[in-house]
């Protein structure tokens, strides 16, 4: 084989300027199957990152006892917290409980009127990744005290202290003196719509020691964080615990939910998969139609060149040279679709990403796809217009007018 | 140069069987220059594109320089199309999207290695008085530059055939006399030279004409009285 690329991408581009709106009509339809394929693979990854990010922040094992103090059952309290730690034994890797309330606070130079407190014990910190800009978590003594110390978060600790001196101030939570003996960095966890207390909004989170507050008092509490070991313990631990809520010492039972974040962000992508699956038949359709655009506007081309073919074959080209050229002429059209979806997908999947709660993720790998369908496209679509070009006989060509 | 033994063309339309050449033994010995005459339908074409391997026989052998071309696949027949023989068609063919240069290096495209390209195109259009029009579009040439393009296209790799199809069929007599002039001077340079013409003028100026009647060749028209 002997062609040389110019003289095939010289031949190729006659097909733009002879049937320009054919062409491009072809073309916009790959492009559009290619920026569905490619917008798909980016629901899809931003799916895998986000589960990724939630198994390595949280664990797998990880669960969220939150009591409904609206279904009219018994409170959740330690005697549940300490029950639920001794039947889990040696599967719990920790377990942090918790209460919140939305309180006004005071800072050096601000004042904020609803801000998000969170009363827990130092396991809070070892169960959500809560990196440290400055000081330190909650210690048990800080609980067993009942010392009136508390930890910021990142965007919390600059709204209320502008001046940047954070850690060491002394700060007022509804009317009551604490100090700040922590700061944390921007949270690593992003895991919007968990419908939990403990996970989520850490930037925007104080926190202070169980019980420093005065209330809800009786130990009584919002949530259970729980952690295990292995992620399959979680059925059987998740048995226990409600055996353990139901059995409570009023005989009512406590009304609770069971949260599971890997489980809710599976949940979360079920709708996802299914706009995917829908997605991808749509690009699969988009694919056929300018697959067959591209098909047809190579018939036409071929007839209205056989003069040419039957010249090229006169001079010594082969129907291999031929079908070469041919193909080429469709790969490129198929191809340039092929890049300006890619681009599409990648904006479209920007742009669902920013204005929807689904994460997207681009990937170099879903560029890739995108780019190799398109040559598939251009190859399967383009090789039967092409034979065609190449079973012409150079005599037959010629006699053409 | 040319054998041709008991050469038979049949075209199949259809059911109906239209026998083109019928059997037609030809020799051509390198550096001649042969005109064929022959009224419509007598077969000069189909000869014509035999003998330049742009079909292949129903029957008989055709030896070109020694090689049976009968025996020959298709790349081998494109090889021989491309280095052993050089085209010029009636209507002038050209690919109308390319410029006169790269038109007349076509064949390099096809033929073995990368090749001088361009820079021989121009050399050879330089000789048939076109060397100026190299860049433009086959589609702004007269009639007459088209037919010496053609010429300048078919000696791109060095032929030792040139096979003419009615080369001044749609030429001004002038524009005739020119391209005429320029396809003896390559039969003087030892270039063999088949063409096909209605023209009694224009095969004057050949070595031998070959009258051909009802795929047979036959004797001079004016001879039989």
């Amino acid at each position: 084989m002997n062609l040389r690329p110019p003289a095939l991408l010289v031949a190729a581009l006659q097909l733009w300027r002879k049937r320009r709106l054919q062409a491009l009509l072809s073309t916009l339809g790959i492009a559009a199957g290619v920026a569905g394929l490619v917008l798909a693979a980016a629901l899809g990854e931003g799916a895998r990152r986000e589960m990724e990010a939630a198994l390595g922040g949280l664990g797998a094992g990880t669960l969220v006892v939150r009591h409904r103090s609206d279904a009219g059952g018994e409170p959740l309290t330690t005697v549940h917290q300490r029950r639920i730690v001794r039947l889990l034994g040696r599967e719990l890797e920790g377990l942090a409980p918790l209460t919140a309330s939305t309180l006004p606070v005071r800072g050096a130079d601000a004042r904020l009127d609803a801000v998000r407190v969170l009363a827990t014990d130092r396991h809070y910190a070892r169960l959500v990744p809560l990196p440290l800009r400055a000081g330190r978590f909650l210690a048990d003594r800080d609980v067993a005290a009942g010392e009136r110390v508390c930890v910021l978060g990142w965007e919390l600790g600059r709204r209320l202290f502008p001046r940047g001196q954070v850690v060491g101030e002394p700060l007022s939570i509804a009317g009551e003196w604490f100090r700040v003996v922590g700061w944390l960095q921007p949270g690593t966890l992003r895991l919007p719509g968990l419908g939990t207390l403990g996970l989520g909004g850490v930037d925007q989170s104080l926190y202070v020691p169980l019980g420093a507050l005065g209330y809800p008092g009786d130990g009584e509490l919002d949530e259970l964080l729980v952690r295990l070991h292995r992620g399959e313990a979680l059925q059987p631990a998740m048995a226990a615990v409600r055996r353990v809520l139901a059995a409570g010492p009023g005989g009512k039972g406590v009304a609770a939910e069971l949260i599971v974040p890997v489980e809710v962000l599976r949940q979360k992508h079920r709708l996802q998969r299914l706009f995917r699956s829908a997605l991808l038949g749509v690009a699969g359709l988009m694919l056929a139609v300018g697959g067959i655009g591209i098909m047809n506007v190579m018939m036409v081309s071929v007839s209205a060149r056989r003069a040419e073919i039957g010249l090229r074959r006169a001079v010594g080209a082969t129907r291999r040279h031929i079908l070469v050229q041919f193909l080429t002429e469709s790969l490129v059209i198929a191809v340039a679709g092929g890049l300006a979806g890619i681009a599409l997908g990648w904006g479209l999947a920007l742009a669902v990403d920013l204005a929807s709660p689904w994460t997207l993720a681009f990937s170099p790998g879903a560029a890739l796809l995108g780019f190799a369908v398109s040559a598939l496209a251009g190859v399967l679509f383009g090789t039967y217009p092409a034979l065609r070009a190449a079973a012409l006989s150079p005599v037959a060509a010629l006699n053409d007018p | 140069m040319i054998r041709a033994l008991g050469l038979t063309r049949i075209h199949r339309h259809g059911g109906a069987t239209v026998t083109a050449l019928d059997g037609l033994d030809l020799t051509v010995a390198r550096g001649e220059f042969v005109a064929l005459m022959g009224p419509s339908g007598s077969g000069k074409s189909t000869l014509l594109q035999l003998l330049g391997c742009l079909d292949t026989p129903s029957a008989g052998g055709y030896w070109l320089d020694g090689t049976a071309v009968a025996g020959l696949d298709e790349p081998a027949l494109a090889r021989v199309r491309n280095r052993r023989i050089g085209f010029v068609f009636q209507a002038s063919h050209f690919v109308d999207y390319l410029d006169l240069a790269d038109n007349v290096a076509l064949p390099g495209l096809y033929g073995p290695g990368p090749g001088p390209g361009r820079r021989r195109a121009l050399a050879l259009l330089d000789a048939v008085g076109l060397g100026e029009r190299c860049d433009h579009l086959p589609a702004a040439l007269s009639g007459g530059e088209r037919q010496r393009a053609a010429i300048a296209r078919a000696l791109f790799n060095g032929p030792d055939l040139i096979l003419a199809d009615e080369p001044t069929g749609n030429l001004d007599a002038a524009n005739a006399a020119q391209v005429l002039d320029l396809l003896a001077s390559l039969n003087a340079r030892g270039l063999t030279l088949v063409m096909v013409t209605h023209d009694p003028g224009v095969a004057r100026r050949a070595g031998r004409v070959l009258h051909l009647a009802a795929g047979r060749l036959a004797p001079a028209p004016g001879a039989a009285r």
